[in-house]
């Protein structure tokens, strides 16, 4: 796995999180999980992270062409997008969370 | 751990969006009903998931844990009865019987787990899990093709 893990950005692993192997229960280390793959939270930051840029991109855009549907569409990524992604991070947080535990 | 504060804190910070801006909040305001408490009531079903979560990631090595969950779900089910708070209120409800049914099996894991008396139900479970999730996800993808359909006879 460690040669793996230098390619964090592709397969998922994220150095900048925890990988505390030796406290994971017996259930999930008997059948090779890592505390790498539970921390694995790239596609909740890349998730979150897209309706912000988004949104942010149109809020930019509306303010120097001055179209008022351009503007509430990025109001449309800051709220109800952006809800949809928090609300998917936090329940993936949660069960990586309980199964760690 | 930081990651989760962040997430907690804007989540927070959307449903305090929801309340005070509503506007542009698209199925998460156009779902429910007009009235004082269906058409804010996600911020129900908010506090309902965080406590859910908050019980299973606090308690959730007890088995206490999983007692509570299932009673939260108990009162989310009956809430939902009283109030009716969707304009269709089949799917959430019977979503909710889903989450109930899988944490129902989840705490006959959990107190069945340093149990010697192997029987099909202790070794099947987690099929029976994968089970429930799928019939979920078949559910959720009728009704939503279901919806479709009508939305595109009503164009």
């Amino acid at each position: 796995m460690t040669p793996l893990r230098n390619l964090w950005i592709v397969n998922g692993y994220n150095p900048m999180f925890s990988d505390d192997s030796q406290g994971l229960p017996s259930r999930l280390s008997s059948v090779y999980y890592k505390g790498a793959f539970l921390a694995n939270f790239n596609i909740d930051i890349v998730i979150v992270l897209l309706p912000i840029i988004a949104g942010a991109v149109l809020l930019i855009i509306s303010k120097i062409t001055g179209r008022k549907g351009i503007r509430l569409k990025s109001y449309v990524f800051f709220k109800d997008w952006l809800l949809s992604a928090l609300l998917f991070a936090q329940i993936h947080l949660n069960f990586s969370t309980i199964l760690s535990a | 751990m930081a990651l989760g504060i962040v997430i907690e804190c804007l989540i927070i910070l959307e449903i305090v969006l929801y309340i005070v801006r509503p506007k542009n909040f698209g199925e998460y305001k156009s779902f429910f009903k007009q009235g004082s408490i269906q058409d804010k009531w996600y911020v129900v079903v908010f506090l309902e998931r965080s406590a859910l979560i908050a019980t299973m990631s606090i308690l959730g090595s007890n088995d206490i844990g999983i007692y509570v969950a299932l009673g939260i779900c108990a009162v989310c089910l009956v809430l939902q009865l009283i109030v009716r708070p969707y304009e269709h209120n089949i799917r959430p409800f019977i979503n909710w019987i889903f989450i109930t049914i899988v944490l129902g099996l989840y705490m006959f894991v959990k107190l069945n787990q340093d149990s010697e008396n192997v029987t099909i139900m202790t070794s099947y479970v987690s099929f029976f899990i994968i089970g429930v999730l799928f019939a979920a996800l078949l559910f959720n993808l009728v009704c939503i093709v279901m919806k479709f359909i009508s939305d595109c006879r009503g164009k």
